[in-house]
């Protein structure tokens, strides 16, 4: 929990990642009848078979990079999870998801910002999120910092007069109080610890993906592994919005999977032995549509995978309720129902309370095909 | 009594000279305060002891930042003159404009010759155009508006042939109605090339209608997301979105029916049926979304937002909602009932975005630039590059989300004045005046003794720290 010296990672899969084609129940009979062209095979030997998780679902196989972490026990999957109540819009979901509370009336703050304020973390670089702008997940902290890459990282002076110029700029910042102002502030003081690691970081991609996701992630780890005080990180990977074009064992989406996997991988390498006990938590706004649309892509749909990396948080099995993928078994349109909730997610990051009770989603009706995974809640 | 409502009525042009006689018993306001240090005062307070600052404030709202002169020059003409002679940009000569961007080919260049260039220098010189109209075009408004609609039609030229596509879009769909008929200027979008790909209308099939567009029509462009749309509209609108290719080979680029991808049938959208050609879909479409209810009030909350801030009261928002309405989508009309209302004119100090703040940076500095890849790149570094954002929500109006960047802004003002952006350059007698001069050329008031001296503190880099303070980074 943030209150309690855990460092939490953030993985914000923007767009809509496709949870049958990450995580395939090759054990559903219903499964290959929705998907012809994305289709990915159950377990075997070709290259397009997927990786076998616990003899119901399998991972896609460019995700291989990840099956050292399942079998160690370090990986957690839960399936059908996501947001309750249909929302098919990007942004409205990502708003209510960001701020944890459901409908019109939410707080124009994000879930994690508050419990960091909540928490009363002081250190500069307590918040820090790996973009070019904030995301809405930590507003509501007003000490977050904007960190996109380790050499944007560093006041454009030369070296020698980084010092005196710091000063001038914190003089300067004295005589008007507000948000911008306390913002400022914690960015110049976390420029000091930055400093210190930056050497490390110069060469080479240090077995990360050279993406800006891999090495976005690499400075994470070196910042987390040198003790510096990061408490909470938030990260985007883009690209899952795949209404065109998905592929299947093959494909824009496997190489958007094939660079998450990877990352995570070399990441967990990283930070695995670390001080602080650290945890990744990756989600998407929504799963998408169960049946193939006319342009070998998916449309937008509701329950999808949640990843988990975290010191032998996994037991083997794929988490969550299965609803089934039987015609009367999908939700709304032709959805994934979500059975396990997001916000029974966040509350491992967060015990800050909900401004709303938890709605517990309606219980799926038993599947033919299905099978009862581990109810996430009861685990 | 003349009132806002007698303006509106009034053919453009005519209202000048009822206004020139309200302003000047106005003129006591603008000579207005003494003005003051800003000692301990709090941030949203120390932009009023400059002179002449309602004068800074409609140029930092209806433009890119005041240039030097410019203050003076608003100040003699009046504010509501100045915001009149605005709203009607085609009023305004503009050589400077017109001078800059004459030898930019692409410019005058549509679809099938671009491709002759490679994608990324079509991009680039589609950039520097639009650098160069917002730094140097007296048509400020006009290039706010251009700004405005380019989010809100938002396209990355990323994807696919957009790089190529966008040109044509920028110049037909949004320059063309930035401040016309919002009816037109979204009929444009619904035809634009470069919006068939970005949101995938050119692969949908009337097997399987693709909705990317159907739905960010209505939540992005139209009715937005609480605008009493369903899901059922959504498939209406994307099977009446069907039936769109683009030329491959002769004429690429542009649009072309494909019959047998579209959905002939009857479609229901939001009560209404449309029918007849995909061409007639269309017309429909817009038709009956530019009149809604709804998009008067998204329209509006957008407009309030983008030029009060973020506390817009809703009392603002519905008489610009109103104004939209009884106006059938004139921009131009609705601009009015926001730029004149006493709201807006004492609106309390925002956030500058990204790209706002460098442009009124090169503005207030009377620095020269040739809006090239130097400059671009800057822009890309701090996340806020036209044409760059890549998702179809376009970059955020939100303060806090741009909170966190300054020292990107710190580290763009050091290069600067460093010589360190290609293409770019501050005037040569800056490099020689005291760091307080330029602080004092920025926020036009006098500079405080405190001010002064953290400054001086950072030596060398003291005239580009000017740049940094926290009052420069509001508008």
């Amino acid at each position: 929990m943030v209150s309690t010296g855990d460092v939490w990672v953030i993985v914000a899969l923007r767009g809509g990642m496709d949870g049958l084609g990450t995580v395939i129940p090759h054990g559903d009979s219903d499964y290959p009848g929705w998907r012809r062209a994305l289709r990915i095979l159950a377990p075997g030997k070709g290259p397009g078979c997927c990786l076998d998780l616990d003899g119901f679902f399998g991972l896609h196989p460019a995700m291989a990079p990840l099956m050292r972490l399942w079998e160690a026990g370090d990986l957690e999957i839960i399936h059908a999870a996501g947001w309750p109540g249909a929302r098919h819009s990007h942004f409205e979901a990502w708003e209510e998801i960001e701020s944890g509370v459901e409908g019109a009336a939410r707080p124009s703050s994000g879930w994690l910002g508050r419990a960091l304020t909540e928490a009363n973390v002081s250190n500069p670089l307590a918040a820090v999120a790996l973009s070019e702008t904030l995301p809405f997940l930590l507003k509501g902290f007003p000490g977050a910092v904007l960190m996109p890459s380790a050499d944007a990282f560093r006041l454009e002076v030369p070296a020698g007069a980084r010092a005196r110029v710091g000063q001038a700029l914190d003089r300067l910042h004295a005589g008007c109080r507000g948000p911008l102002e306390e913002a400022s502030r914690s960015t110049l003081a976390a420029l000091g610890r930055v400093d210190e690691i930056r050497g490390r970081i110069a060469a080479g991609t240090g077995g990360y993906p050279a993406t800006r996701f891999g090495q976005r992630l690499r400075l994470l780890g070196e910042l987390i592994r040198s003790g510096l005080g990061v408490r909470a990180a938030v990260i985007d990977l883009p690209g899952w919005d795949t209404h065109f074009g998905q592929g299947a064992a093959r494909g824009p989406m496997a190489e958007k999977l094939r660079e998450l996997a990877e990352g995570f991988a070399a990441f967990w390498r990283h930070v695995r032995t670390a001080s602080s006990r650290v945890g990744v938590l990756a989600f998407s706004e929504f799963g998408r549509r169960v049946e193939e649309n006319g342009s070998a892509g998916t449309d937008h749909g509701q329950g999808g995978v949640v990843l988990r990396l975290g010191r032998s948080i996994g037991n083997g099995r794929v988490k969550g309720s299965w609803p089934g993928l039987a015609r009367h078994q999908l939700s709304g349109p032709g959805d994934v129902a979500v059975t396990t909730d997001l916000r029974r997610v966040f509350e491992e990051v967060s015990p800050v309370r909900w401004a709303k009770p938890v709605r517990e989603p309606a219980a799926p009706a038993p599947s033919v095909s299905g099978r009862p995974g581990d109810s996430y809640l009861t685990k | 009594m003349f009132t806002r409502r007698d303006f509106l009525l009034a053919p453009a042009g005519a209202g000048a000279a009822l206004l020139a006689r309200r302003a000047a018993g106005n003129l006591l306001d603008l000579a207005g305060r003494v003005p003051s240090p800003p000692e301990n005062r709090r941030a949203s307070d120390c932009w009023r002891a400059s002179r002449g600052w309602r004068a800074i404030h409609v140029l930092n709202r209806l433009g890119y930042g005041p240039r030097p002169g410019d203050v003076e020059r608003v100040r003699s003409l009046g504010i509501h003159p100045y915001v009149e002679e605005q709203l009607s940009p085609q009023s305004i000569a503009d050589w400077p404009s017109r001078f800059a961007v004459r030898r930019i080919e692409i410019a005058s260049l549509s679809a099938p010759d671009l491709f002759d260039y490679p994608a990324s220098e079509v991009l680039t010189e589609l950039r520097r155009a639009t650098l160069l109209r917002a730094l140097f075009s007296e048509r400020q408004l006009l290039e706010v508006m251009v700004e405005f609609w380019s989010d809100h039609f938002n396209i990355d030229a990323a994807k696919g042939d957009c790089a190529w596509l966008k040109v044509g879009d920028d110049r037909d769909v949004i320059r063309k109605h930035a401040m016309g008929s919002f009816r037109d200027l979204l009929r444009a979008s619904l035809g634009s090339p470069a919006m068939l790909v970005y949101l995938d209308g050119i692969s949908s099939t009337k097997q399987k209608p693709n909705e990317n567009h159907a739905r960010e029509l209505l939540e992005l462009h139209t009715l937005g997301v609480r605008g009493g749309y369903g899901q059922a509209d959504v498939e209406e609108v994307a099977r009446a979105l069907t039936g769109w290719r683009l030329r491959r080979f002769f004429s690429r680029g542009e649009r072309v029916v494909d019959a047998a991808s579209h959905d002939p049938g009857e479609k229901t959208v939001l009560g209404v049926r449309l029918t007849g050609s995909p061409e007639d879909n269309l017309d429909q479409l817009a038709e009956r979304l530019a009149s809604h209810p709804a998009t008067a009030d998204f329209i509006a909350l957008k407009l309030c937002r983008r030029f009060h801030g973020p506390g817009a009261p809703s009392s603002l928002q519905s008489r610009v909602s109103l104004a939209f309405r009884n106006s059938k989508g004139n921009i131009r009309q609705t601009l009015g009932a926001l730029l004149f209302s006493e709201e807006f004119l004492t609106a309390p100090p925002k956030l500058k975005r990204p790209y706002t703040f460098v442009l009124s940076v090169l503005r207030g500095l009377g620095a020269s630039s040739d809006g090239g890849p130097g400059l671009q790149r800057e822009l890309d570094m701090l996340g806020h590059i036209p044409f760059g954002w890549p998702t179809p929500d376009g970059p955020p109006e939100d303060d806090s989300r741009w909170s966190g960047g300054f020292l990107g802004r710190w580290n763009f003002a050091f290069r600067l004045f460093s010589s360190g952006i290609r293409g770019t350059r501050i005037p040569r007698h800056l490099g020689a005046e005291r760091p307080a001069q330029v602080l004092q050329t920025l926020v036009q008031r006098p500079i405080t003794p405190a001010e002064e001296a953290a400054l001086e503190e950072a030596g060398d880099s003291g005239r580009a720290l000017a740049l940094c303070h926290p009052e420069f980074q509001r508008q």
